[in-house]
């Protein structure tokens, strides 16, 4: 699988030798290396999965899922690219995949221009913290968070975006500028 | 985009490499579905387990010292402070078993493994940036926040008035607009849970005499929590009924007058950890 994320606009190096290791250990079926995998990546990879998937019970399943996933196909990788790239990828995936069974999210796309204007004040969002943020995001609207999610933080193109979620480019781009306008909003109200 | 996009640069900044408490048994239910090549038994390390460590140790050092001599990197270059601090463990409460483990079950006689075995790798953990790190077999969340610098008020006032008047005869006695210039350091996290560590909120105002002063820390729903009018009272992070704070965002508010006229006012957000 070829892996598009932000890992691949900072890709400048190779694997350290410390994962290459790892990775081949865990496709040997070593539990301390699957363990140690587990303990290196779960944590973020939950946070993850709680931006796309906000109750907390199913954004765990949906971490189980895909680190089951990640393990069966670490065979298939490849070594190319930042690894954790790669899992992202896989875990961003699962929590689409688990959207699209709920259906519900691609209701809420509709396609509309948004205006919106960027103010060059003193920004104090600066000095918000991280749970904020991911409350501030767990808030946003399915469609809005999906699309706000994949292309801010995770790096993904309107292009790709459009390709995964099956909307049009140009939906992907005027749900993200009502995202950013509605997070806007709501840090500067703050 | 032609014009700088700050909420996607903040919420990437903040949350790109963010992490949160895994419980335990979600490890234990990908385990479960795990086919295991090798069967390692978990109870009483081996020789042969012991040397694999001792190989892994070696090559996890090799690995890091050939890693730390690369060029910067996407996971070297973090500008971020990383501050231990104490966090709720995982999963206290909750025993329930997610729904995917349950079709897993059948498999659950597979290995469980003990924490211990692993400590060999959680020593490199701390390269993968702010997020969670290991100590004492509990999971810490690593703050990704760049936190205030202790001290630096005295040591920059103190060094600009020595060096830059090095003849002292010849100065007036109070330089005072020197005095004026020095910043306030605004504290945004203290952990009242009494380890001796960060217990209490103050801010080091000794650069400055007041002669009017008041601060105010507010909650979330601007409910006021602790007010002060003297410059050395410290918040011990108990509300007005002497309640313990929840942990949590609070926010707060200094104004004052100086005994030279000036006018400060400051605010800052202010976390309370446990």
């Amino acid at each position: 699988m070829h892996c598009a994320t932000i890992s691949e606009q900072k890709q400048s190096k190779n694997l350290s030798m410390e994962e290459v290791t790892l990775i081949k250990q865990c496709i040997d079926g070593n539990p301390r290396a699957q363990k140690a995998l587990f303990d290196m990546f779960a944590p973020k990879m939950l946070s993850v999965c709680m931006r796309y998937v906000k109750d907390k019970m199913r954004a765990e399943d949906v971490l189980q899922d895909a680190l089951v996933k990640i393990y069966s196909k670490l065979p298939e990788y490849k070594f190319e690219g930042v690894f954790e790239g790669w899992i992202r990828r896989i875990v961003v995936n699962t929590c689409l995949d688990q959207l699209r069974k709920d259906q519900k999210f691609l209701k809420e796309i509709q396609v509309e221009e948004v205006s919106y204007r960027i103010e060059q004040h003193e920004f104090i969002a600066e000095k918000l913290m991280a749970d904020d943020l991911m409350k501030l995001i767990q808030s946003m609207p399915d469609g809005y968070r999906v699309v706000f999610n994949m292309f801010a933080i995770e790096g993904f193109s309107h292009q790709e975006i459009a390709k995964e979620l099956g909307v049009t480019e140009s939906t992907s781009k005027s749900q993200y500028l009502r995202a950013r306008a509605y997070l806007k909003d709501r840090i500067e109200k703050r | 985009m032609e014009e700088k996009d700050f909420i996607k640069e903040l919420f990437q900044e903040k949350l790109a490499h963010h992490g949160l408490p895994v419980r335990p048994e979600i490890w234990t239910s990908v385990s479960s579905s795990l086919t295991t090549g090798t069967t390692l038994v978990a109870s009483g390390l081996s020789i042969l387990t012991k040397s694999i460590i001792g190989v892994l140790s070696v090559a996890a050092v090799i690995g890091g010292v050939w890693f730390m001599n690369q060029p910067p990197s996407t996971s070297t270059k973090k500008p971020f402070v990383n501050v231990k601090r104490p966090i709720e463990k995982i999963g206290a409460t909750k025993t329930e078993i997610p729904t995917v483990s349950d079709k897993e079950l059948n498999t659950d006689s597979q290995v469980i493994i003990q924490p211990k075995q692993t400590e060999y790798l959680r020593e490199e953990t701390p390269m993968f940036g702010p997020g969670i790190a290991w100590s004492n077999n509990e999971p810490v969340v690593v703050p990704a926040l760049p936190l205030p610098q202790s001290s630096t008020v005295q040591s920059s006032t103190s060094h600009s008035l020595t060096s830059a008047h090095n003849n002292p005869i010849e100065q007036p006695i109070i330089p005072v607009s020197n005095v004026e210039e020095a910043p306030i350091l605004l504290p945004n996290v203290f952990t009242p849970n009494g380890d001796g560590n960060n217990d209490v909120f103050s801010i080091d105002l000794s650069a400055y005499t007041f002669v009017d002063y008041s601060l105010v820390i507010l909650d979330q729903t601007n409910q006021l929590v602790f007010k002060s009018l003297q410059t050395q009272e410290a918040w011990d992070g108990k509300n007005m009924n002497g309640d313990r704070c929840p942990k949590g965002n609070y926010i707060y508010y200094l104004t004052g007058k100086t005994d030279t006229g000036k006018t400060i006012t400051k605010y800052s957000t202010l976390r309370v950890e446990y």
